[in-house]
């Protein structure tokens, strides 16, 4: 049995990447894994609250981890910009005075307080780690010989000071696993552009065309992907593009795993 | 047993299989290529322990310190090693850093002061900086878009933004909005700075400094689009952002874009708010001291 | 061969971008003359950036008094006292400059920038960033460098000073990227190229240190001041010598022998912030009574474990940063190896005060300027202080900047004479030597390593007037096997390593004989140089002059 987990799917899951966040859901459910989602969780500022305001950033990510904390000891999310931003959270939390200020906020508004005690974990680095992968691997069934390139974008590996796992080749051993044929990418932790979509177009379009072209190049009709930020954002370049060629699929990782589950 | 793999002027690659200690300095091993076996073999170095920025290149890909990186430390035991800009004309492990230094020009690089030096402890992170060209050459946007100045032209910006004695708040702003939203929050800069700074911090800071002007941009406008969301729903929602950068009508194209996720079943067309809304709208609201 | 060069003009031609070279060169632009720095790299990536401990600033008219007379003091009576009282009594201004325009001085509660001790000083007034002093203040001289409108053409790297009739009118080189020939002609030239602390094995200076302005002057038939005048300074990194920064002990760190003993109280009554030539000698005599650390017991070892954490990454964050990544240590838990590495040439081209090169006859040579590290302007003596040296290259690199500015005049150099000159020392010499034996010829890197084992036996800390004669004859026989050396590659190519190598080697073959001769004029220790086989001990005081005509090379002695 598997200790309950705190899940949190991020804002993108929940509303436009609902393939994602249901094929999460039948994984936890198949593997018999306890999962919590709090209501009451918010958005991690989406990679630009910071932007905003430093501290409100700090305080709303608190807030979730905070609620989170009152559910189990492990926090897993499938977006690596929501583990990003609650991995930094934590991290710099971690400073007394700091957590002191931003609980004092949390405080005045009702909130409970951050204890700086839970785990947080990216869904890949979660579902890779030994205990679950052995589950999975007695779980798993017909392998399909299809040629998938592994994306990872930025925020899963990037800054690794601050991250709390290292995700080098875990989606490697979970497609491998699921029998696909894993095609080695020049630079699986490339930028997907996301963040720059609105603000920075050509350089996000480039970025996302380039993922795209790798595939074909290595004649991948899959992408896999482990954000759903990235996801979304090399498909609608994708759309956007209008081309003659055959374009290879972005599908969530987890999607992938899902076919092949028992 | 280690093979080292280094470019050369030509394109092709010098091929040297070495037995050496593995907390051997890549530097070190240059200098040693050099000294015994190929005078001619080019490469830039100063002081020899990561101070002066001279010797970075790529190892199988990954921007370093020729002085500060051990032959070991790598997982692989076979070492690409090639210039740190890909772009420029190549001699060796030389290339071009002009674009570079050129980026720090785009803003005033230099304090204008009101006379009046700071009187207490003001330590910017941008003076440890060693202008190494790390952050600029590992830079997404900067190779996709050559306007954009990149990193550590930000670290630099920041620190005198942030200076008490600085008095040329507004222009260096008015430069600074042009650049700072052309990052993508890639964190290669933060990632790889072999002095540990934070250049994504001093384009988060400077881009907070950018909401406190009149003239409105796509950038400041887009960051106060997310903010309001997140004020309304808790969450980011996607129509919300959209109509409330382009209009109703500015943002259909954009909303219709997504009718194909609608017909794959990924769309939820209620929007979700998060529980205890109340909690979120007064931490966002709360005045900062 | 080059067939043309390209020429440049201006008003005012710095050469070296490091500290002395930026201050001169804003100086001279701020006076409205048309200024260009050419350095071999970029400025930022000068020597002046790895000066760490700090600027020595005495904030008051009294203590300027104090710290003229303790710079006397170590300096062992070979410091000319009007340039001293001109380096102590500018700190205070050049200090406010630097922070009106930015340099992140810590300051104490008064808002003042706070003193640190530092070796061979009573107060505490060496000013201070971290440890990283010199690159902040590179910073800020850069940065309004640029803003004065100083043109900068970096990767160029100038061998042989060009004249116009007697007068100095610009330099000639090569451009590094393009492989093309250079000539700047000007109506000033400014050296500003720092040591030659390449030329020992065990030293703290960048690769770039080679002395490449003080060999132009030599070559140009001028003199070297007290060349012999090295410092040690007593915490270099072991094995290889990287700098250690007083400020370690100026924080409060211990030497220690092989005993653990705290050994400096038993030398010198300043303990461990004695004089840097009172710290190194202790330091050798421990390694030489056989109380050193190590399997050959040549190294002894800095305790900052006095120091707490906090402190150590807040004041010393680059020791820290280089413990660690050359021996995986840290200084809170472990002791560090520091043995005495090749810091300073406190001699280097005469200047007056204004900056004028002097010849040997002592007129200033026209159109010829110098300052920081290459020039001799007697703020030093026989041993420099923790700290003046950035002062110096500051508060000098302004003068020389200003006077330069104020006595341009149009010039006209040769460009043919200049492509003989530059020519010229690409060419093998046509000496008779050819036909004999010489043994392996070595690449320019090789023979630079030997030079500098050379060097380190003979020159050293310790002189012994044998040493001098076997490092000569050593000397000599590896210059002819150097001059043997055939280029892979032609002249003209981009990014010629080779022939760069070639040119700094052969410049400190040039300034490693300089030093073996002026080492052996120099007959009575004096501070930073100690004999060991002194004959008079009379304490008779007097500078050396190094010349270098004719292919030979000649020292003589001079009042003070």
């Amino acid at each position: 049995m598997i200790d309950p987990i705190v899940f949190f799917p991020g804002c993108m899951p929940a509303s436009i990447a609902r393939h994602q966040y249901r094929a999460e859901q039948k994984i936890l459910k198949k593997l018999d894994i306890p999962y919590h989602e709090c209501p009451e969780f918010s958005c991690c500022g989406g990679g630009h609250l910071q932007d905003a305001d430093d501290i409100k950033f700090l305080a709303l990510n608190a807030r979730n981890l905070a609620y989170a904390e009152q559910h189990g000891d492990v926090l897993v999310t499938g977006c690596s910009t929501c583990y990003r931003n609650m991995a930094e959270t934590a991290f710099r939390l971690q400073n007394e005075r700091l957590r002191t200020a931003v609980n004092a906020r949390l405080d005045a508004v009702g909130a409970p307080e951050y204890q700086g005690k839970i785990r947080i974990r990216h869904m890949l680095n979660f579902l890779a780690s030994p205990e679950i992968f052995s589950l999975l691997e007695e779980q798993t069934s017909s392998p399909r010989p299809v040629n998938v390139l592994p994306f990872y974008g930025c925020h899963i590996k990037r800054p690794s000071s601050i991250l709390p796992e290292n995700p080098d080749g875990n989606m490697e051993k979970l497609l491998t696993l699921c029998g696909y044929l894993v095609r080695p990418m020049r630079d699986p932790y490339t930028c997907c552009g996301f963040h720059g979509e609105i603000t920075a177009p050509s350089v996000s379009q480039a970025l996302s065309a380039a993922v795209s072209e790798e595939a074909v190049e290595q004649q991948c009709p899959i992408i896999a992907t482990v954000c759903p930020l990235c996801s979304f954002n090399i498909e609608s370049h994708q759309m956007r593009n209008k081309t003659k060629r055959k374009m290879p699929e972005i599908i969530p990782f987890e999607e992938l795993l899902l076919t092949s589950l028992k | 047993m280690i093979i080292l793999r280094i470019y050369r002027r030509d394109g092709h690659y010098d091929v040297h299989q070495l037995d050496i200690k593995p907390e051997t300095k890549l530097l070190t091993l240059f200098e040693q290529i050099r000294t015994g076996i190929d005078p001619t073999f080019a490469f830039s170095s100063g002081c020899r322990h990561g101070i002066c920025g001279s010797c970075a290149v790529k190892v199988n890909g990954k921007p370093v310190l020729a002085c500060k990186t051990e032959i070991g430390s790598f997982r692989s035991g076979v070492l690409r090693i090639e210039p740190l800009n890909s772009e420029s004309p190549k001699i060796d492990l030389l290339s071009d850093f002009d674009g570079f230094y050129r980026s720090f020009s785009s803003f005033p690089d230099f304090l204008e002061p009101n006379g009046r030096p700071t009187k207490e402890n003001f330590l910017p992170e941008a003076t440890r900086c060693i202008q190494c060209g790390i952050c600029y050459y590992s830079c997404p946007s900067v190779s996709y878009d050559k306007e954009f100045s990149g990193p550590a032209a930000a670290l630099k910006q920041d620190r005198f933004l942030s200076d008490p004695a600085d008095t040329i708040t507004e222009s260096r702003l008015e430069e600074a909005v042009g650049e700072v939203y052309r990052c993508v929050k890639c964190y290669r800069c933060t990632e790889y700075c072999p002095r540990s700074l934070d250049p994504e911090k001093a384009i988060e800071n400077i881009r907070t400094r950018c909401l406190t002007r009149k003239e409105e941009t796509i950038g400041t406008f887009h960051t106060k689009a997310l903010f309001d969301s997140i004020y309304h729903y808790g969450k980011i929602n996607e129509t919300f952002t959209a109509r409330y950068l382009f209009g109703f009508w500015g943002s259909l194209p954009l909303i219709l874009s997504g009718l194909p996720f609608l017909f794959k079943r990924r769309v939820r067309l209620r929007p979700v708010k998060a529980a205890n809304l109340k909690e979120i709208r007064r931490l966002l609201e709360m005045e900062n001291d | 061969m080059f067939t043309n060069l390209n020429p440049i003009s201006c008003d005012v031609l710095v050469i070296g971008a490091g500290l002395a070279g930026l201050s001169a060169a804003a100086e001279a632009a701020r006076a409205g003359k048309k200024t260009i720095v050419v350095s071999k790299n970029h400025p930022l990536k000068s020597h002046s950036a790895a000066a760490a401990g700090g600027i020595n600033a005495a904030m008051t008219p009294e203590d300027a008094v104090l710290h003229c007379e303790e710079t006397i003091t170590a300096g062992c009576g070979l410091c000319d006292r009007q340039a001293v009282e001109i380096l102590c009594n500018s700190a205070a201004d050049i200090l406010g400059k630097f922070r009106k325009y930015g340099t992140p001085f810590r300051l104490n509660e008064n808002g003042e920038p706070e003193g640190r001790p530092f070796g061979a000083m009573s107060t505490p007034r060496t000013r201070f960033v971290g440890d990283y002093t010199g690159a902040a203040l590179m910073q800020t001289a850069f940065e309004q460098a640029e803003k004065a409108g100083v043109r900068f053409e970096y990767d160029v790297f100038l061998t042989d000073l060009i004249k116009d009739g007697s007068r100095i009118a610009g330099a000639c080189g090569i451009r590094f990227r393009s492989g093309t020939a250079e000539l700047f002609s000007a109506g000033a030239v400014i050296l500003a190229t720092g040591g030659a602390g390449a030329l020992f094995a065990v030293n703290s200076n960048g690769i770039g240190s080679t002395g490449d302005g003080c060999a132009m002057a030599l070559r140009a038939g001028l003199p070297l001041k007290n060349w012999e005048l090295v410092q040690f300074h007593p915490t270099g990194l072991y094995p290889s010598g990287l700098l250690i920064s007083e400020a370690a002990r100026g924080e409060g760190a211990v030497l220690r022998n092989k005993e653990m003993e705290a050994f400096m109280p038993r030398y010198h009554e300043k303990g461990d912030l004695a004089p840097r030539d009172a710290v190194t000698r202790a330091i050798l005599t421990e390694i030489k009574c056989g109380r050193g650390f190590g399997r050959r017991g040549d190294f002894v070892l800095l305790d900052c474990r006095a120091l707490s954490p906090e402190r150590l990454t807040e004041r010393l964050p680059e020791i820290c940063d280089l413990t660690e990544t050359m021996l995986h240590i840290h200084p809170s838990t472990h002791l560090i190896p520091v043995l005495p590495t090749a810091h300073y040439f406190m001699g280097g081209v005469p200047t007056d005060t204004e900056g004028h090169v002097l010849d040997a006859i002592g007129f200033a040579v026209p159109g010829l300027f110098a300052a920081g590290e290459c020039s001799w302007t007697g703020v030093h003596g026989a041993n420099r202080v923790g700290g003046n040296s950035l002062l110096e290259a500051t508060v000098f690199g302004r003068r020389a900047g200003k006077a330069a500015a104020a006595e341009t005049v149009p010039a006209s150099p040769d460009p043919n004479e200049a492509l003989r000159t530059l020519n010229g020392r690409l060419e093998p010499p046509a000496s008779a030597s050819e036909a004999e034996e010489t043994g392996k010829i070595p690449s320019p890197l090789e023979c630079r390593r030997e030079l500098k084992e050379i060097l380190s036996t003979s020159c050293g800390a310790v002189h012994t007037t044998i040493r001098h004669k076997q490092g000569a004859t050593r000397l000599s026989l590896l210059e002819r096997r150097f001059r043997k050396y055939r280029f892979r590659l032609p002249p003209e190519r981009a990014c010629n390593t080779e022939l760069k190598d070639w040119l700094e080697t052969d410049n400190l073959l040039l300034l490693g004989a300089a030093l073996l001769t002026a080492a052996e004029e120099r007959s009575e220790s004096a501070g930073a140089f100690y004999r060991e086989d002194q004959i008079y001990a009379g304490g008779s005081l007097y500078h050396t002059l190094t010349e270098y005509r004719k292919g030979r090379f000649s020292a003589e002695r001079r009042p003070l």
